[in-house]
């Protein structure tokens, strides 16, 4: 039975449906003209979190839809109950949703919405603020809401690599619809053509045959194999950071007794769990927080440029070149704010999450021009969740956690030494080894 | 362990009311004092400390209050000396510092009031009027969003605190602000948010509150008294909230030890 129908598609109940394709293709229209044509049953995960909290703390969010549709209060306090344990919010219930990191605003959002029980779930982007193992628990979440409850869901994603598989259809959409198949038959369509980097990444080492998940590239034997940088760095130090500890409150450092080098015309990459302080040492790098004990040695002719997560914080002007700011796609928004930065040519770039909103066209763009800024003597500092991206430019990892930095190594060594936090293509050497 | 805070938040804004009340309109010294000293002990306890500046603040304002009340005012019996031909009597200082007095109460409990009632407790004050309860829940979460946006572009774009570009960074919080508004309008909508409906709140109305209404209403017969017993009821009324909690840690205390007996025996 089909939920939703459109020219020559149709949804039927009870599907996992991922929508992929380029940044300002028209996803997020498609999903908005699914709500809009039938509002009741289908519940919308919105693209901006930010915007989408509209309440002070996590059970008010929780408890706003159902205070719509609900009159019993016992009736709004046992879905709420309900839904915070199915979600694992439970412990952050009282919390200021101001307070609250990136991911975990994610999660908040998606169980507001799942509060009042559609039969529709529509996703835009939820997984682009997690890290990969926050990623994973999501994409096991959806895949458990669609199969032991049987909800239709419908995703759209850049990140595919954990749902293109899992998927009962895969609908591209670039100005319009240009395809709707099953995973298998998606990806014999799609690799050859230019649609083929909207794949998932394991696709790309499989040779000829056609692979969707770490497991099917195993099996099929390694190509294009690459080995990373595994360098070692030996510019000038520019900044020394000399155990330095930091935190919002007074007893609860995020930051504990941190020391670290960065060196002239290095890239280092940033890994860390969803609150681990990754944003927070690069603020205090930054000079914009200063630390509670230990110092931070950088020359005073050196100076720091930063783009924040969100790139719209470096507008201040509202149109360029004839084009509204706020009516620009994600990667063009990224863009700006990026040619914003680099024009004070300072010596050391931290960037926050640059790989967001961008499709693999943006990210490419982006990697060259970070490689090319690198090149002219520069120090860039990205903090990323995506490790395949990281990988291809950085020559330096670190990972953070609790505080700690727990490891700091070349790339070669970081993603050969972790199972978890690594690339593709180390995942599937390591299960064909 | 409940705390005084924890009962009915109607009920709390309604005990803070009748205590700033009296405080505020009767130029009494012992009301004055008496509702210094509980706010002063309430705030040392919250503070785990014995808070030096708060004493130096108060004293501060007495002292001000004092002066410049018996500059301004010479009415009065005794004088004690002379400026400028005019008189500067004991009776002015003394109003003029209990006025003092006054107000440093007044402020000790507006600081305590703003610790304890959050954003929540008011909107479920506000549940039967869904409009405003709305607009106020919607201001708690939106007024720190916007004041940590001015600062995440002040940051952003480097800019130092000068007027200029101060008026620049307001500027582009605004136009974020319109462009999400959109946003979080549709995100209110799409959860088919109806404003003509009663809020949902998690404070219910319990026997404990019942009884809580009945000692405030009560106290407030007892004003129309005079001297002595007077002074004891608002002093017993101005330190409720410590006598509740101080029971309740009593409270605490004895079952944790009877639990930890327990532990112990098996």
């Amino acid at each position: 039975m089909a939920v939703y129908e459109e020219q020559n598609i149709s949804i039927e109940q009870g599907e996992l449906v991922l929508v992929c394709g380029p940044t300002g293709g028209g996803k997020t229209s498609f999903l908005r003209r699914i709500k809009r044509s039938i509002p009741d049953i289908a519940g919308l995960v919105m693209q901006n979190t930010e915007q989408a909290l509209v309440c002070e703390r996590v059970y008010e969010e929780l408890a706003f839809a159902l205070q719509n549709t609900e009159d019993d209060t016992a009736v709004i306090k046992r879905r709420i109950a309900e839904t915070a344990g199915y979600f694992g919010i439970s412990k952050i219930m009282d919390r200021e949703i101001a307070t609250l990191s990136g991911g975990e605003k994610q999660i908040v959002s998606i169980a507001s919405v799942m509060a009042a029980a559609p039969k529709l779930l529509l996703m835009d982007e939820p997984l682009s603020m997690l890290d990969p193992a926050m990623a994973d628990k999501l994409t096991a979440l959806i895949i458990k809401l669609n199969r032991e409850l049987g909800i239709t869901i419908v995703v759209a994603e850049h990140n595919v690599d954990f749902l293109f598989a899992a998927a009962d259809k895969v609908i591209l959409v670039d100005s319009g619809i240009q395809l709707i198949e099953t995973p298998a038959n998606a990806a014999l369509k799609m690799r050859n053509g230019k649609y083929g980097n909207y794949l998932p990444s394991c696709s790309k080492y499989a040779g000829d045959n056609i692979a969707l998940t770490v497991a099917d590239a195993a099996k099929c034997g390694l190509a294009n194999a690459k080995t990373y940088s595994s360098k070692t760095v030996c510019g000038e130090v520019l900044v020394e950071v000399k155990k330095i500890t930091f935190g919002y409150e007074r007893f609860k450092p995020v930051l504990k007794d941190i020391s670290l080098k960065l060196h002239r015309g290095e890239i280092v990459a940033l890994f860390g769990e969803n609150g681990s302080g990754k944003t927070t040492l690069a603020n205090i790098i930054s000079g914009r927080y200063k630390p509670f004990s230990g110092k931070v040695k950088m020359e005073k002719t050196i100076d720091t440029a930063f783009l924040f997560q969100d790139a719209t914080c470096h507008f201040l002007e509202d149109v360029v070149d004839g084009k509204h700011v706020y009516d620009m796609s994600g990667g063009e928004k990224q863009k700006h704010a990026l040619d914003i930065i680099m024009q004070d040519n300072s010596d050391i770039l931290i960037l926050d999450e640059p790989t967001k909103a961008l499709d693999a066209l943006g990210k490419n763009n982006l990697a060259q021009r970070i490689k090319e800024y690198a090149k002219q003597g520069k120090t860039v500092l990205i903090i990323t969740h995506d490790i395949d991206f990281a990988a291809q430019i950085a020559e330096r990892m670190m990972l953070i956690h609790n505080g700690e930095i727990v490891a700091d190594d070349d790339t070669e060594a970081f993603t050969d030494d972790n199972i978890f936090y690594t690339t593709t293509l180390k995942k599937i050497e390591r299960m064909v080894q | 362990m409940r705390r005084f805070d924890d009962f009915h938040p109607t009920l709390v804004l309604l005990y803070y009311l009748t205590v700033l009340m009296p405080v505020m309109f009767f130029s009494n010294i012992i009301c004055a004092a008496t509702a210094w000293i509980a706010a002063y002990l309430r705030i040392c306890i919250s503070k785990r400390k014995i808070s030096a500046k708060t004493i130096f603040f108060s004293a501060g304002l007495v002292a001000v209050m004092g002066v410049v009340n018996a500059m301004v005012s010479h009415a009065g019996a005794t004088e004690l000396f002379f400026v400028n031909g005019k008189a500067i009597t004991l009776e002015a200082l003394r109003y003029g510092m209990v006025s003092g007095l006054m107000i440093a109460a007044v402020f000790l409990w507006f600081r305590i009031i703003s610790d304890v009632i959050t954003g929540e407790k008011i909107t479920s004050v506000f549940r039967h009027m869904p409009k405003l309860g709305m607009i106020v829940s919607m201001i708690f979460r939106l007024v720190p969003m916007y004041v940590e946006r001015y600062e995440k572009v002040s940051a952003a774009n480097r800019i130092n605190p000068d007027q200029k570009s101060g008026i620049k960074v307001m500027s582009a919080v605004f136009t974020n602000s319109l462009e999400g508004s959109v946003d979080m309008t549709l995100s209110m909508t799409d959860r088919g948010y109806d404003f003509r409906k009663t809020r949902y709140s998690r404070y219910s109305f319990g026997g404990r509150d019942v009884v809580f209404l009945c000692i405030i209403i009560l106290f407030q017969g007892m004003y129309f008294g005079r001297g002595m017993s007077l002074a004891i009821v608002r002093s017993i009324y101005f330190m409720l909230p410590l006598i509740w909690d101080g029971k309740e840690c009593l409270k605490w205390l004895c079952m944790k030890n009877r639990i930890f007996q327990l532990n112990r025996g098996n």
